[in-house]
């Protein structure tokens, strides 16, 4: 069954194309990743999906219904959540309050959100964590701090933004061990990244953006053999 | 770790008691002195309308710069009302209320076009609306124009155990009193409450809180509602005491960018973000611009030339405002106001 799809969604920054019609499936259940180098429009993507830009032209479907410009808050309530690039952490709070906040948003009440953000830190495992400002916390608890906020929210899919960037190997070893763990709870995933091996690790299926294009679609093993994808990362053959 | 907390919130609870019951006794030993028991319901009236911003500005983030139009709404409302109806020339009191909720309505109206904006632009529109409000009541026959408002004394309550006179001082005190304690409640109860958490969020991260499905719009429009009815209400109270409002540009004047103003500097030297913060902001701006304005009178404008040296002073030291830095203290000790202090002297 589909949960997500986009079809033929641009987006255009005045003269400059980030999005150029692209068609995007995601079934329940599936663990897709959006792979592509800089600039691709993976970003750009995320934020006409979640509702913060407004596209261009095409639409979005969300479990069925079509979500196309709808507030971010509206659509968060429906089931889908994300996490941003670089941690957006609510500075002056606790990291368990950042993770009540999540439970509040869909409508908790303040004990329902405790027990909620509670729940999820220790299956996160931030326990120690959990009661410190999160502003004396480091990048790496900032990130998992931003997934679990999105927890939270209850989601069907859960849309992650560069979530291994700026990780050191072993971060990177624990937060794949965590990304699992959620989609092994039932949680559709949708993630971005340019390291390409951590999404191989992961991801069932594939989609290639190059220059707000879908450029090639598949299994991690068909993605990396294709010669578009390595002219994409790496440039053009030339012959001497 | 439990058994400590416990205690500390008995500490606080127990030292809050004793200040409402201190204030509660406070003109007593001063009964006679009209002069001490104004400026004492001033700073009631101040310490009001300084809670109404921090609600707005200091949980939620929304920095007004337009708490003047909610404040002379209230007062307005209250002064049109006796001027008009009869029944208020008599009984105004229940015209607090409604000079609240007008305020509220006024605050729904400009939150509905200034919420769309972020940061200083919603300053500057809030100020900017609040300048329109002012001209209009400036220009309309309606609500008397430049010539201003005047309110007429509330009649005596006599009941066979006491006498109310409410041409003394002294029984605006008590009005001004309760109304504080429960904006400051209000505050108080907002901020534990669920909605507290997400103006907190709204405050450090708009588009971050959205995505976790809070409706940022509608949750700042609330603040805004509570925000204005609070300082409508003290607006209201101010009319009625000082029994005269006008729309001129004049430091009294209720319209004016002062009494926007003035709440904001309440807040930030008291503590912004903290229930006591505006309290003790408002008890300083107002008795110590009385104290300077008595002692230094004598040569024109010199009284705030030293209101404003103090007034640097205290951002410099105590950058988290005053309550913000005693609650710095207990918590974490003397380090982050060292830290704060070791950064302004550019280390």
């Amino acid at each position: 069954m589909t949960l997500l799809e986009v079809k033929e969604l641009s987006k255009h920054f005045g003269g400059v194309v980030a999005l150029d019609g692209v068609n995007i499936k995601v079934d329940k259940g599936e663990l897709v990743g959006i792979i592509g180098p800089n600039g691709a429009g993976k970003t750009t993507l995320y934020n006409c999906v979640t509702g913060f830009y407004p596209p261009t032209s095409g639409r979005v479907f969300f479990d069925g219904k079509d979500v196309t410009g709808l507030p971010s808050h509206r659509l968060c309530r429906m089931g889908m959540a994300r996490t941003f690039q670089i941690p957006r952490p609510f500075m002056s709070m606790t990291l368990l309050e950042n993770v009540m906040v999540g439970a509040l948003g869909v409508g908790m009440s303040l004990r329902e959100a405790r027990e909620k953000a509670k729940e999820i830190v220790s299956f996160l495992k931030l326990e120690e964590q959990a009661n410190k400002p999160i502003s004396k916390l480091n990048f790496n608890y900032r990130r998992r701090c931003e997934l679990a906020r999105a927890l939270a929210t209850n989601p069907k899919l859960l849309m992650l933004d560069e979530t291994f960037a700026g990780l050191n190997p072993s971060e990177i070893d624990e937060m794949v061990k965590l990304v699992r763990k959620i989609h092994e709870s039932g949680v559709t995933i949708m993630l971005t990244e340019h390291v390409m091996k951590v999404v191989m690790s992961l991801a069932e299926r594939i989609v290639v953006l190059h220059q707000g294009r879908v450029i090639v679609e598949g299994s991690p093993k068909e993605v990396v053999n294709d010669s578009r994808v390595v002219e994409a990362y790496l440039g053009q053959r030339i012959f001497v | 770790m439990n058994k400590p907390r416990g205690k500390k919130i008995d500490v606080v609870s127990a030292v809050t008691v004793a200040l409402i019951i201190a204030a509660v006794l406070a003109p007593m030993p001063i009964a006679g002195q009209t002069y001490l028991i104004q400026v004492l319901v001033l700073i009631l009236i101040f310490a009001t309308l300084a809670q109404a911003w921090n609600l707005l500005a200091g949980y939620a983030g929304q920095p007004s710069l337009g708490h003047a139009a909610l404040f002379g709404s209230g007062a307005y409302t209250l002064a049109l009302l006796t001027f008009y109806v009869d029944f208020f020339r008599y009984n105004p009191w229940p015209a607090i209320f409604i000079g609240g909720f007008i305020a509220s309505m006024v605050g729904l109206a400009v939150g509905a076009l200034c919420f769309r904006l972020r940061g200083p632009y919603f300053a500057l529109a809030t100020l900017a609306i609040t300048e329109v409000i002012r001209l209009i009541v400036a220009n309309t026959d309606f609500t008397q124009g430049a010539l201003g408002v005047t309110v007429p004394t509330p009649p005596k309550v006599e009941t066979p155990l006491f006498t109310i006179d409410f041409a003394e001082k002294l029984p605006y005190y008590y009005i001004a009193l309760a109304i504080m304690l429960v904006s400051a409640y209000v505050v108080y109860a907002v901020s534990k409450s669920r909605y507290g958490l997400m103006l907190q969020s709204i405050r450090d991260d708009e588009d971050a809180t959205a995505s976790l499905g809070v409706n940022t719009f509608r949750l700042k429009m609330m603040a805004m509602f509570i925000s204005a009815f609070m300082a409508g209400a003290a607006g209201a109270l101010y009319a009625v005491f000082i029994s005269y409002i006008d729309p001129s540009l004049d430091p009294g004047g209720v319209l004016t960018l002062f009494t926007s103003i003035d709440p904001i500097l309440m807040t930030i030297i008291g503590g912004v973000g903290t229930i006591i913060g505006p309290i003790i902001g408002a008890a300083i701006k107002v008795g110590l611009g009385e104290y300077l304005r008595v002692t230094f009178g004598w040569k024109a404008g010199l009284d705030l030339v030293v209101f404003g040296a103090i007034f640097m002073v205290i951002f410099f030291v105590a950058r988290r405002g005053i309550w913000g830095v005693v609650k710095t203290v207990t918590r974490e000790g003397w380090g982050p106001v060292k830290a704060d202090l070791l950064k302004l002297l550019g280390r």
